[in-house]
């Protein structure tokens, strides 16, 4: 294949005049590296915005008593960080922005399979964010269910719970449609000669991704749609005072939530290994141990929503099939760690920031998936079920495992999308405070979770004040690593077109194109005729 | 691959597959004022599984199409009555 | 950590050490490997990085041994809960009620509490049930914790063996006030209790109190948690005050309209039988589950008398 890109460059993306121009072109673009930024900036924007209610929920927790804010304001703040930060930016992801650009890239494909409907995925998006942010403003005020919406709860409070869970149930379509179009992509639009076991792990992460999207988001839709019902017209599925019964609730909202943490970490895992892999420069140690394992997180992620039910009353039988199978699901969790690690043995490290960004990645998200362990084991998981554990191993998970991931990913494809680069030096400084506040944030919840302080907590006892200090001093800290990192990110340096092309020595095809890349990706497709990963002199 | 295959189904298979939804239609509906206890619920299910497999196959096609799209949705459906089955143990035992 | 408060906290500690350990082991250990590789194979020390593309034989290492471990730890959880689910039959049981935003503890003989006193070092057993959302009760120097679901017959059981004071948490969201809704765990000797137990069925009026008026109607109230939202003394919480609200005017929202209307003994009841229908300007609808059926009309009489004696507002 031609890598001969700079003697002829074609307009890239960002250049390109279509048939529509100015902002239209961007509203209008079936391009998928388009659309990948137009879900990059809303997502990081919803970002911003959860992470702005959460400083002001550590505000509050500063120490017992009311601080700045009455109960059901604090209520209505973690509900809403909760709807923002899962629905608006982690679900989507790194599957709707990195995914988006990049699986067409690294398969050698123009674009993906259905590309219209590409876009029309992010307008649904979009249009479930708004109905969302309307619930918030309108009626009687924002929900405070917590974003569970856990029956019969949800279906007693006076707040505005129906246009937040019609907003999640448009939010699932989107998500669907993308899981659906990534499948057909990665099947039907693989360069030549690229059969499964020539594709790049990323790709196996975000095949794996696709399925849970579109097999287990339908769930969630239905069971929404039904406390949708059950709100207006008063049916009574959940309702216990009706007959109806709310641990079902429990068991279908679960059977979705708990595989949209694969849906979440799965992406990340996937970007985690390429960056490491690059960085190592050299080929990837065990790359079908990690194929497999990605697709047997997404089948056994399935299998295991119970563990988040086993103090709600249900059968001891249930509960000890859960308990076995949550604890199988950590295995290929763990051979991902195993062969990460594997990978960097006697490589040769380049140690640029997107991979001290991995480095941060494997650090929390080892201390998330470890402490997982305490939760899938019953009568440990009896103790610190619904207490601060649980939120300090959900964010050790979520925002250590696949936030920092996604800013790894940013770092580390940032040249490819943007065609610049920012400045590694302050970007390491971001990065380490960033690290040190969010361990100062999230560490001190799993004391308080062992000591016995239930979550959703606005006021709590005096034994508690401590690690609630510590932790509001983290939020601090954290705050002004990403304020650094995202200000960093926003003042890129041009550098030459050489520079750009294939900065890190990355292996996998989306580095043979020119940076950014042009409209139609490959000027001709290219044939595929070894591993992802091997050197190729 | 095979984009230029087509199959057009005759209208005698299409009506069998009608009369044989509405019997199991009544099926269903006359199920019921039989007492089976916990296997209403699996005899229900069984019927409208193979409601569901008589549309996905003729209707749908996928007797007629690859065989990828048939172990793909055979994967699909044996994955959602595992998580049935799950579900059942709490059900059944409490 | 060992406290032995109760019979199942040694268990779960056991479990608990075994499984953070194992954690702490892989953490340090995988940690100190990634910072090795750093410093030994980081290009400037390494500039050739050699290309090995996996072994079968590490892959099977690092699959079997951390799925022993696994197992090993989702045996020794189940260990240490199964006991909690076989409750003895010869527990005292307490019949444990939970509410937008408090506890009752009901005794067999009657005896009701918000509170749960217990005696020291004998099996107790809580049959659990919530009136309008799910809560969940938990003692975390116990260790033990479990739902409230109404309409849902769910119990638990512990032992505690040793004299005190304990906390007791609601554990699942349950709205506005969830954060207060803590009450204790009393564990008394033996004798202690007896004697507390054997006191009284039911705290009864003797005649010169009975003879204070509404003061029978105040006994209702904070046995069946209305002061949980509403006070006697003109604070505003979860509901309008008690104190000085009899005979006086309010506004009213009636099907999303404004009224003004005169809190008397009609309005009372209708408020604790149909909370939803008339509810006063400036406080949430949906708060409140109806009482209808838990309250006779002569204990809402008792009540209405004891609102009277709350006097006037300032």
């Amino acid at each position: 294949m031609s890598g001969n890109t700079s003697t002829h460059r074609m307009p890239s993306y960002l250049e390109y005049k279509g048939r529509y121009r100015g902002l239209a072109g961007w509203l209008l673009s079936t391009d998928h590296k388009r659309i990948a930024l137009l879900y990059l900036y809303s997502q990081t924007f919803f970002f911003l915005a959860g992470v702005v209610m959460g400083i002001f929920m550590k505000l509050e927790l500063i120490a017992p008593g009311q601080q700045l804010m009455q109960a059901s304001t604090y209520n209505a703040l973690f509900t809403v960080h909760g709807l923002t930060m899962i629905f608006l930016f982690i679900i989507p992801g790194l599957a709707a922005s990195f995914g988006n650009f990049f699986i067409p890239l690294m398969i050698g494909a123009k674009d993906v399979a259905f590309p219209k409907l590409n876009l029309f995925s992010w307008y649904l998006f979009i249009g479930g964010a708004c109905i969302i942010l309307l619930g918030m403003f309108t009626g009687d005020g924002p929900p405070d269910t917590g974003w569970t919406f856990y029956a019969p709860y949800s279906l007693r409070t006076n707040t505005n719970v129906v246009l937040s869970v019609l907003g999640a149930f448009v939010l699932g379509f989107s998500s669907v449609l993308t899981g659906l179009n990534f499948i057909v992509t990665i099947h039907r639009m693989r360069a030549p000669g690229m059969g499964f076991f020539r594709m790049p792990l990323f790709i196996w992460a975000m095949y794996g991704t696709s399925w849970i999207q579109l097999l287990a988001t339908p769930v969630v839709g239905i069971t929404l749609v039904m406390v949708i019902f059950d709100r207006i017209m008063g049916i009574g599925f959940f309702d216990p005072a009706k007959g109806g019964d709310p641990i079902l609730y429990q068991h279908l909202f679960w059977i979705y939530s708990h595989p949209a943490v694969y849906i979440m970490i799965l992406p990340a895992m996937g970007a985690i290994t390429e960056i490491v892999t690059t960085f190592s420069r050299r080929v990837v140690f065990g790359y079908k141990a990690i194929a497999m394992s990605s697709l047997a997180i997404a089948f056994v992620g399935y299998l295991v929503w119970g563990h988040h039910m086993f103090t709600s009353g249900m059968s001891e039988t249930a509960r000890l099939v859960f308990s076995l199978l949550t604890f199988l699901v950590a295995i290929p969790s763990a051979i991902k760690v195993f062969n990460w690690s594997a990978t960097m043995y006697k490589g040769s490290l380049d140690l640029q920031p997107p991979f001290w960004w991995a480095m941060a990645f494997m650090f929390v998200f080892m201390i998330g998936g470890l402490t997982g362990l305490v939760l899938g084991s019953v009568a440990t998981d009896v103790h610190v079920h619904d207490t601060m554990f649980v939120v300090a191993h959900f964010h050790y998970i979520v925002f250590g495992g696949a936030g920092l991931a996604f800013f790894a990913a940013l770092h580390y494809w940032y040249p490819k999308m943007w065609g610049k680069m920012y400045n590694k030096r302050v970007a390491n400084i971001g990065l380490l405070i960033l690290f040190i506040g969010f361990n100062t944030l999230y560490f001190p919840m799993f004391i308080l979770g062992i000591m016995g302080m239930p979550r959703r907590y606005y006021d709590y006892l005096p034994q508690f004040a401590t690690p609630n200090f510590i932790s509001t001093i983290g939020s601090w800290i954290l705050g002004v690593g990403l304020l650094i990192v995202i200000v960093n990110l926003l003042r890129p340096k041009k550098v030459s077109q050489e520079e750009i092309d294939n900065p890190w020595q990355g292996r996998t095809l989306e580095w043979k194109v020119q940076s950014p890349p042009s409209l139609e990706n490959f000027e001709e497709i290219p044939v595929v005729e070894h591993g992802p990963y091997d050197l190729v002199k | 691959m095979s984009e230029n295959k087509t199959h057009i189904s005759s209208y005698g298979s299409h009506l069998l597959v009608l009369a044989s939804l509405i019997a199991l239609t009544i099926v269903t509906v006359a199920i019921t004022s039989v007492q089976l206890g916990a296997f209403n619920t699996t005899a229900a299910m069984i019927i409208a599984s193979t409601k569901a497999a008589i549309v996905l196959l003729y209707f749908m096609h996928l007797k007629f199409d690859d065989k990828i799209f048939r172990f793909m949705v055979t994967l699909v459906l044996l994955i959602y009555a595992v998580v049935i089955i799950i579900t059942f143990f709490d059900y059944l035992y409490r | 950590m060992y406290s032995g408060y109760s019979n199942f906290v040694s268990n779960v500690d056991t479990a608990f050490i075994f499984i953070l350990g194992v954690s702490a082991i892989f953490l340090v250990g995988i940690t100190a490997a990634m910072i090795y590789f750093i410093i030994r194979y980081n290009k400037k020390r390494n500039p050739v990085a050699e290309e090995i593309e996996g072994s079968t034989k590490l892959e099977i290492i690092w699959t079997v041994i951390p799925t022993i471990l696994v197992m090993i730890m989702f045996w020794m959880g189940w260990k240490a809960y199964i006991p909690q689910r076989q409750i003895p039959k010869d527990a005292m049981s307490v019949k444990v009620t939970a509410q937008m935003w408090s506890w009752r503890f009901e005794y067999d003989n009657g005896r009701v509490t918000d509170t749960l006193i217990v005696p020291a070092g004998k099996n107790v057993a809580m049959h659990l049930n919530a009136l309008d959302v799910i809560h969940s009760l938990y003692i975390p120097d116990f260790r033990i914790k479990e739902d409230l679901v109404p309409n849902r017959k769910n119990s638990m059981w512990f032992n505690a063996p040793i004299v005190g004071t304990y906390e007791l948490f609601c554990t699942e969201y349950c709205g506005l006030r969830h954060s207060y809704m803590l009450s204790a765990v009393k564990v008394l000797p033996e004798a202690e209790f007896n004697a507390w137990y054997a006191a009284s069925a039911q705290p009864k009026l003797d005649s010169a109190a009975a003879a204070v008026p509404g003061a029978a109607g105040k006994l209702i109230v904070q046995g069946k948690a209305c002061i949980a939202c509403h006070t006697a003394d003109g604070t505003k919480l979860v509901g309008p005050s008690f104190k000085g609200i009899y005979g006086h005017k309010v506004t009213v929202v009636t099907d999303g309209k404004e009224r003004e209307i005169t809190v008397d003994d009609e309005y009372i009841k209708q408020s604790i039988i149909n909370p939803e229908a008339d509810v006063v300007k400036g406080f949430q609808k949906g708060q409140m589950v109806s009482y209808k059926g838990q309250l006779s009309d002569e204990e809402i009489a008792k009540i209405i008398e004891y609102i009277k004696t709350l006097g006037e507002k300032e």
